[in-house]
């Protein structure tokens, strides 16, 4: 119950953005929308987890250091791409995570791809495959999932 | 608030073309996509967010597109790394014993 | 004026990756300028729609990210072998 009431408000937030002066008619039809979008989904969710506010709360700090995260990595690829000589050794490296949960797995290697230096090739159980630019520099393999996975383990589990 | 939309702009020109500067620079395919993707994203979301400084009414829709944008190109971009690997194993430089999977 | 200087710098970009899509020998490489290109040409989009002063643009835009998005993944897939 509390899923779809969840899903109802997100998606009328969703439909109140694309359609930014509301009139009367575009607020009725579209809590109407929202709700079948709701009712439809709640339908084809077979785990039926329950939504916590420590979850949210913990997420808008994770978008946080991402988005500090992200700055970094642009810098430190543009100093790259800027230096005449082009000073890249590019490995694959193996690393191993403990998350359990699907969704704190892809949320993980979604924000490795975006960290300095670093992007997610492949991802098989609980073993993920990075590729890493600056190869020579790498000393400690565990440093290459950054703070990620301890916020993504608060939140989730 | 207009000087900080334009700066925003600028930052996201910037990267956009440091984008297109970097894939054309690198060698292969894995770090063609690693200089791309990261630019392209940082740059696409500093457009959207000077443009949503600068134009308060297009601000919602703007910030959606931009939240669409950063979600979106990571997992497009690990598509294409993941085909590469398995279509040719052999040109990367790998680590030793770092991409020995069971059964291959 | 400074709002050509932006137009400049992100057709530059364009016009690189346009170079690296036509002179790569291996087909990953070209979906990757692909992506790049219609990435860059989605904020060339909101940028005429600022330009023009015309919102309708913004909704293009999104459309065009959507389909860029879902090609590239279905042209991967292909290539994995997955259809």
């Amino acid at each position: 119950m509390t899923n779809l009431l969840f899903i109802w408000v997100a998606m009328f937030l969703v439909w109140t953005a694309l359609n930014a002066p509301l009139s009367a008619q575009k607020t009725i039809f579209g809590i109407i929308l929202s709700f079948l979008i709701a009712v439809i989904a709640n339908v084809y969710d077979k785990e039926q987890k329950k939504f916590k506010l420590k979850t949210f709360f913990y997420l808008i700090k994770y978008f946080l250091v991402f988005l500090k995260e992200l700055v970094k990595a642009n810098l430190n690829m543009a100093r790259i791409v800027l230096t005449p000589y082009l000073p890249i050794s590019p490995k694959i490296f193996k690393v191993t995570t403990s998350l359990k949960s699907p969704i704190a797995r892809t949320l993980l290697a979604n924000s490795i791809t975006l960290t300095p230096g670093t992007i997610s090739v492949e991802l098989d159980g609980d073993t993920l495959y990075i590729h890493v630019v600056e190869g020579d520099k790498v000393e400690n393999v565990e440093d290459l999932k950054g703070p990620f996975e301890k916020i993504l383990r608060e939140a989730f589990e | 608030m207009q000087y900080i939309g334009y700066f925003f702009l600028l930052i996201g020109a910037v990267f956009l073309a440091l984008a297109g500067l970097g894939i054309y620079r690198m060698p292969d395919v894995l770090n063609q996509s690693q200089a791309g993707t990261k630019a392209s994203t940082m740059g696409i979301v500093g457009l959207f967010v000077g443009f949503a400084f600068l134009k308060p009414l297009w601000a919602p829709k703007l910030i959606l597109m931009a939240l669409f944008f950063l979600f979106t190109s990571p997992i497009a971009s690990h598509a294409i790394c993941k085909a590469a690997i398995k279509r040719n194993k052999a040109k990367f430089i790998l680590k030793e014993n770092a991409f020995s999977k069971e059964g291959e | 004026m400074i709002i050509n200087v932006i137009l400049g710098l992100v057709i530059f970009g364009l016009l690189l990756s346009f170079i690296r899509l036509v002179r790569s020998s291996s087909i990953e490489s070209k979906v990757v300028a692909i992506d790049i290109m219609t990435t860059i040409s989605s904020g060339l989009i909101v940028i005429f729609a600022f330009i023009s002063d015309n919102g309708l643009f913004l909704d293009v835009a999104l459309v065009y990210g959507i389909l860029s998005f879902i090609g590239v993944v279905a042209i991967a897939r292909y290539l994995e072998g997955g259809i």
